[in-house]
């Protein structure tokens, strides 16, 4: 008597978990669009409606998730876009966003496995947008470094050498006390009592703090690929040729025959018409 | 053969090429007073604002305001009343138990361990425990301050005390049918000795705990009273009372500030419950419930603090950082005062745009000075190593870090 029972509560309760399933799932496929065109304000101007359903929140905020989720995706192409458009090259702008990228998965790596963190807070997704945009500011910093070392005088364009070193000190100090400082703005939500804005302080510090690392090694290391291969616009067989292929040198070249080289319009901007 | 060096690589608008008059217009002192009483007067205005904004007095949203989802919820949240089949958040007073001991807690490396329960030392639900804690249930029912607290169902104020049930069953007998259970609402068997003695207490509990609700659908003592009645097999280790609040519901998260008001007065009558029961039952009670609720509010007050509090830290530790790598207090403050001021600016703005701080909008304030403090470190670094007169080193400043925060601001 009670095995039949149970046997029918079960029967019934799976019969009705299939039917209410089968329900907001026909509802969410045939009528979730037309429901949501009636809510509209001008669709009628006598009655206003409107409608609720609980079985329908995790979906809509899943379609949600995956939207913003594709935003992060603009996100990162719109910032590929216009670092392609800042520095003028497919492969430094494809390095940049790569090492952007990379830093997440690196704090992670770090977040959970070395620091043996178990508490992953949703706000740590911000991270992406905050990684996107102070990752590129980086960029920029290390990239007109570089552009402005070509101006900067015979003795710094001695060799590539030289010329990194300058790059390297200039920019890398910057970035570093900037990184630091953000890194530090975010650590102090380690005070916070709550656990999810501890998580995702530390975890945007690491983010920041492996931005900071791909830039002065990965991205640094693509400058000089840049330098070497791509730098040269129109010529493909230079070296063959017997012209001079490098930049560095190209530039010592005109900096000793005392020609400068143009700043570019932003930089001319700031310095000569802004001040 | 070319070099890419050599060219601007990019497009900017002509308007920022076409201020060949700006250059001139800016070194004169003259004008600088004159671009900076307009800033003044906005940041005035900002700092005004800034004192305005007031933490959000909406319910906290998860979907987008205008969502025809989040529209729905929020007519049924605020424009209908709760009625009794509404689901209501549980407000537990229970005696016997400690606040929970969080030696070792730390969410980040064990989310799943909260804490212990610290069970009072020696708490006896004695016959004067009993019959306090019922004459607080009644108050709870016909208090009229209480009135607009306790959600009421079937015309009666929703209540849920155990005693009254364990003092029926010790004075009736099983409250094994309707006849019993109208006997026992009645309240006829008070007049009588109800209360279970101290040495049949684990005797009584043993078969009490089994027997059939009076006011459950078929559910048994155990599970009709599971928050409020902590019989371990052996003994009990707390007791108190639940009731429904006519405010707060396991879907809604409402602002903290209406929240407050309404725990405020719950903590209001649990001083008063204290003073009546502390004796008799060892100790106060612990006022909470158990759909984090209270711990949300004060979670929003944390949130909102701490966005005040993680934005005045994010300056003071730029400042430092700048005093430390200039080495030098005029550059390091006026930099800190930039950033004071974007952060000013921010506040100032969403205020006048009609924003409240909820929880979204405080961590993102918290957030703010670190990303502000960027820009002014980068010019502030760039002055400091640059050489010449002041006029030369700011134009170097401007010239080598003007593109890369003009850039970074346009990809934030």
């Amino acid at each position: 008597m009670d095995i039949s029972l149970s046997l029918s509560s079960v029967i019934l309760t799976y019969s009705t978990l299939t039917y209410n399933l089968f329900c907001y799932r026909f509802i969410l496929n045939n009528f979730l669009e037309d429901l949501n065109e009636i809510t509209g304000a001008d669709y009628n101007q006598y009655v206003r409606t409107y409608y609720f359903m609980g079985t329908l929140i995790f979906d809509v905020i899943v379609g949600i998730l995956v939207s913003d989720g594709l935003k992060a995706i603009m996100s990162f192409v719109s910032v590929f876009l216009y670092l392609r458009l800042m520095i003028g090259s497919w492969f430094l702008a494809a390095i940049g966003i790569l090492e952007v990228f990379l830093s997440i998965p690196l704090a992670w790596f770090s977040f959970s496995l070395v620091l043996n963190i178990k508490y992953f807070s949703t706000l740590n997704v911000l991270c992406i947008f905050i990684v996107a945009a102070i990752g590129a500011d980086d960029i920029f910093v290390f990239m007109d470094a570089y552009r402005q070392s070509a101006r900067k005088g015979t003795e710094i364009l001695e060799s590539l050498e030289t010329r990194m070193s300058w790059v390297f000190r200039r920019s890398g100090k910057a970035m570093l006390i900037t990184s630091a400082t953000t890194c530090s703005a975010f650590l102090c939500t380690v005070v916070s009592p709550i656990a999810g804005t501890r998580s995702f302080g530390i975890f945007a510090a690491l983010v920041i703090m492996f931005d900071y690392i791909l830039v002065m090694t990965l991205f640094c290391t693509a400058v000089v690929i840049y330098h070497n291969k791509f730098e040269i616009q129109g010529c493909c067989s230079c070296e063959k040729n017997g012209h001079d292929s490098n930049p560095t040198q190209h530039a010592l070249e005109k900096a000793k025959d005392g020609q400068v080289l143009p700043s570019d319009r932003v930089s001319y901007f700031y310095r000569v018409s802004f001040l | 053969m070319s070099f890419r060096n050599e060219y601007s690589p990019f497009f900017i608008h002509p308007f920022l090429f076409s201020q060949e008059k700006f250059a001139p217009f800016i070194l004169n002192k003259r004008n600088r007073i004159f671009i900076a009483i307009p800033m003044v007067i906005w940041l005035g205005i900002c700092i005004i604002f800034t004192q305005k904004l007031q933490p959000t007095k909406d319910a906290e949203q998860s979907l987008d305001p205008d969502h025809p989802l989040q529209k729905g919820a929020t007519i049924l949240n605020e424009k209908f009343p709760t009625v009794q089949r509404d689901p209501s958040t549980k407000i537990n007073f229970i005696w016997g138990l400690n606040d929970v001991d969080r030696n070792g807690v730390n969410q980040l490396f064990r989310p799943e361990f909260v804490g212990e329960p610290s069970f009072v030392e020696g708490f006896e639900f004695n016959e004067e425990c009993q019959d306090r804690m019922l004459k607080v249930c009644d108050t709870l029912r016909t208090d009229g301050r209480l009135e607009s607290l306790i959600k009421r169902n079937d015309g009666l104020r929703s209540v849920d005390c155990f005693v009254e049930e364990l003092g029926a069953y010790n004075a009736l007998g099983a409250l094994s049918n309707d006849e019993k259970c109208d006997e026992m609402k009645s309240g006829l068997w008070r007049s009588g000795d109800w209360q279970v003695a101290s040495n049949d207490l684990s005797s009584t509990m043993a078969s009490f705990v089994d027997t059939k609700s009076c006011y459950g659908d078929n559910t048994n003592m155990h599970g009709h009273y599971s928050d409020t009645m902590g019989w371990d097999g052996s003994r009990l280790r707390y007791a108190g009372i639940s009731l429904e609040s006519n405010l707060l519901d396991p879907w809604s998260t409402l602002p903290e500030e209406e929240v407050r008001e309404h725990y405020e007065k719950f903590l209001e009558y649990k001083a008063i419950f204290d003073q009546a029961l502390q004796d008799s039952c060892q100790g106060a009670a612990i006022m909470t419930d158990l759909d984090q609720k209270f711990i949300f509010m004060n979670n929003q007050k944390i949130y909102r603090t701490s966005a005040v509090s993680g934005s005045l830290l994010g300056v003071g530790i730029a400042f430092v950082v700048l005093l430390l790598s200039t080495g030098m207090f005029h550059i390091a403050f006026f930099a800190t005062l930039s950033i004071a001021s974007v952060l000013f600016s921010v506040l100032g703005s969403v205020t006048m745009m009609g924003w409240t701080i909820g929880t979204n909008e405080a961590i993102l304030v918290s957030i703010l000075a670190g990303f502000s403090v960027d820009y002014s470190l980068h010019l502030a670094h760039a002055y400091i190593h640059a050489e010449g007169s002041y006029a030369e080193r700011i134009t170097d400043a401007f010239g080598d870090m003007g593109i890369s925060v003009f850039s970074g601001m346009l990809t934030i």
